[in-house]
């Protein structure tokens, strides 16, 4: 976000009255987006746990069947996880769960070291870094960096399945941890300004959001951030080879919080009531040319783009359009401050 | 803002006086820098092509082993690197330890046998100060930042430490967003290296105001660049002076001109220099807050003094000498393709 433009931002919200951010119900699109968070937390939750399950029951037999049960409820925890974590707010925010199950990319070696580690029937050991916990050290154990085949010859040895089974006790307890604070939280209504503040960080959270699938999700590509040739292992979920299915969910569950709706009206709808319909036609359309392009990729995208980085181009030209909606624009006409740029901190 | 003639008064000298030209025993600068398609570099200005794997922020001369320095990496970063300034290598690659990262910012011991790095606490959000062996960079002691969002750590004396805690909490997992803007806590804490404790702690009034970089001036001026995280225009300069924290006086204009970011604080007799690259400025204040001179530069963004003089680096590859007093343009110098990053270390 430009310094300059948020500094112009109250002089023109004083000249022009900002008929839309004094119209807008902060508190109701608060109530909206949770609610609509309400059931991707319960499939992370669902999922989580027959994650869990799957993981038992693969280190009391090691078969191929159980294997590809267990990697089937990861990828099914891992997408509804990804839906989550397009607005991360509230406990979700609170409790840390991206941290606690999502900590990307994941360390090899120190999963390797955790395995020598785990005890049977323990929890995970304090020394035991965020790197080599959660979902992404768990797709580790299950697919490998390479011979996904060989992954149950290794999960044999009896400690790394125990740990597999720890990190999948741990997403489990978390995700259900995560959906009992969700529904008191959810169940507590937000007075005027509590419902602004949320409001507020909503709005934050879904730019970091947007910014996220931009640039971390897609490997820097096109940033100065990534100043070395591509390879796959900088892309999210690149052993499982599920990269673009976990865009998908995220993306899908952005465009949902602007315009769908569990109960009264959509932020979409809200900000059409604050007169702001080329806005919200423009959203609209970035959303759809976004999800086609995204569509148009393959499913094995993290090793598609490490050999091919241009084809990225257009998808990334779009995500930034519509991150720059939001943070603009969207931004502007509710009244809210994107509290980050690209040089804080230094 | 900087004018069109501004720029090219900044850029007059570029080619025709290159900086300290004809001396053999000049002072070294080291930066951190990056270079368009290579990348994240470090080293000496004339040879800064230490490669990196991701961008650093402050390099800091190893008191005890000529030649060398230790890079520290940008936040939140995960790395440290000691190299061979003189030869242009890079000796060790150091990944720190889990669950934390580093801002940018550490200093030596007084004895040059310990490091002490600014690092967050990923777990706890904390700001922590990592004491680490000088040759191995290991971890062997940890000390409370007592504060949130460390950043510069300065010596005042050999046993007290001054740490600018920003006051901002960021996370790894939600990226650059801040989480606590309603709720900042920004300080000024002096700290006894010998067992941590909390000496003083000051604040400004102004909760939004980021405390970041430090300088000490001659007559033991503390000196705190800010980063604006309010709306509305402020000043970027404290100072802490006989006990007391308070912002510099500057004018509503300027403060307006700054742009709510400061970069870097050098201090020179009872003299600071603060960049501003936002507002394309860089000012000088003396140690009781008064304006001295302004100067406008494009994108300017560190600072040092040296030799009696002022230098100065732009993001696009300039350096600047300039004249203590006035501001006035000494030298410039342009290195193409290379990007200077926020500070400048003088042996």
């Amino acid at each position: 976000m430009k310094r300059r433009t948020l500094a112009v931002l109250p002089l023109c919200i004083a000249l022009f009255g900002m008929a839309g951010a004094a119209e807008l119900d902060a508190a109701a699109t608060v109530a909206n987006w949770q609610s609509q968070q309400l059931p991707r937390i319960q499939a992370l939750n669902t999922g989580s746990k027959a994650l869990d399950d799957s993981l038992a029951a693969l280190c009391q037999r090691k078969t191929q069947a159980n294997l590809d049960a267990a990697r089937q409820a990861w990828l099914q925890t891992y997408l509804a996880w990804r839906a989550v974590e397009a607005l991360p707010s509230g406990p979700a925010l609170s409790r840390r769960t991206a941290w606690q199950i999502d900590v990307w990319p994941t360390k090899p070696q120190k999963v390797e070291e955790a395995v020598r580690l785990v005890e049977k029937d323990a929890p995970i050991a304090d020394s035991v870094g965020a790197t080599a916990q959660g979902l992404p050290a768990l797709e580790y154990l299950l697919w490998g960096d390479d011979r996904a085949k060989a992954q149950l010859g290794r999960l044999a040895f009896r400690q790394r399945c125990e740990y597999a089974n720890a990190l999948a006790d741990g997403i489990a307890e978390e995700a259900d941890g995560l959906l009992k604070e969700w529904q008191t939280y959810a169940a507590t209504p937000l007075d005027h300004d509590a419902g602004r503040q949320a409001f507020e960080e909503g709005v934050n959270l879904l730019a970091a959001s947007i910014e996220a699938l931009r640039d971390k999700k897609l490997a820097h590509i096109g940033s100065p951030k990534q100043s070395r040739q591509l390879s796959r292992q900088d892309f999210d979920a690149w052993r499982s080879r599920n990269t673009r299915a976990g865009l998908q969910a995220s993306l899908d569950a952005l465009e949902s919080l602007f315009f769908g709706a569990q109960q009264g009206s959509s932020f979409a709808d809200r900000l059409v009531q604050a007169e702001k319909p080329i806005l919200v036609r423009r959203l609209r359309e970035e959303f759809a040319t976004a999800r086609n392009l995204l569509a148009k990729q393959p499913e094995d995208m993290a090793s598609f783009l490490a050999a091919n980085p241009t084809a990225a181009q257009p998808l990334l030209d779009s995500f930034k359009r519509l991150q720059q909606l939001v943070e603009l624009q969207v931004a502007d006409a509710v009244g809210v401050t994107i509290g980050f740029k690209d040089s804080d901190g230094d | 803002m900087l004018t069109r003639r501004d720029f090219l008064a900044a850029s007059l000298g570029l080619a025709a006086l290159p900086l300290w030209a004809g001396k053999d025993e000049g002072p070294t600068i080291l930066s951190a820098a990056w270079r368009g398609s290579q990348g994240w570099c470090a080293g000496t200005l004339a040879r800064a092509e230490i490669e990196l794997p991701k961008r650093a922020h402050v390099l800091l001369p190893d008191p005890t082993r000529r030649g060398q320095a230790i890079v520290v990496a940008r936040r939140p970063g995960y790395y440290l690197a000691r190299i061979d300034w003189q030869r242009g290598k890079l000796l060790q690659l150091f990944e720190l330890e889990d669950d934390r990262n580093l801002v940018g910012h550490a200093v030596f011991s007084p004895d040059g046998r310990h490091l002490i790095t600014a690092e967050t606490d990923e777990r706890s959000g904390e700001g922590r100060l990592a004491i680490r062996d000088a040759r191995t960079l290991k971890r062997l002691a940890d000390r409370p930042s007592h504060g949130v969002g460390p950043h510069e750590i300065l010596w005042l004396d050999d046993v007290t430490l001054a740490v600018a805690n920003g006051g901002i909490l960021t996370l790894p997992e939600t990226g650059r967003y801040k989480r606590n803007i309603a709720r900042m806590d920004p300080s000024l804490v002096t700290i006894d290296w010998r067992d941590g404790s909390l000496l003083a702690e000051y604040r400004l009034a102004d909760p939004q105001l980021s405390i970041r970089h430090l300088a000490l001036t001659a007559d033991g001026t503390v000196g705190a660049a800010l980063q604006n995280e309010g709306s509305t225009s402020a000043p970027l300069l404290a100072l802490l002076r006989k006990g007391e924290f308070k912002l510099a006086n500057t004018p509503s204009e300027l403060a307006q001109a700054m742009h709510g970011y400061a970069a870097s604080l050098s201090a020179l007799g009872n003299r600071f220099l603060l960049s501003c690259p936002q507002g394309q400025l860089l000012t000088e204040w003396d140690s009781q807050g008064q304006l001295t001179a302004r100067q406008a530069l494009p994108r300017v963004f560190g600072t040092a003094a040296i030799a009696g003089e002022w230098l100065a680096s732009g993001e696009g590859g300039e350096l600047w000498r300039l004249e203590p007093g006035t501001l006035a343009l000494r030298e410039s110098r342009r290195y193409p393709g290379i990007a200077w990053d926020n500070h400048l270390t003088v042996i």
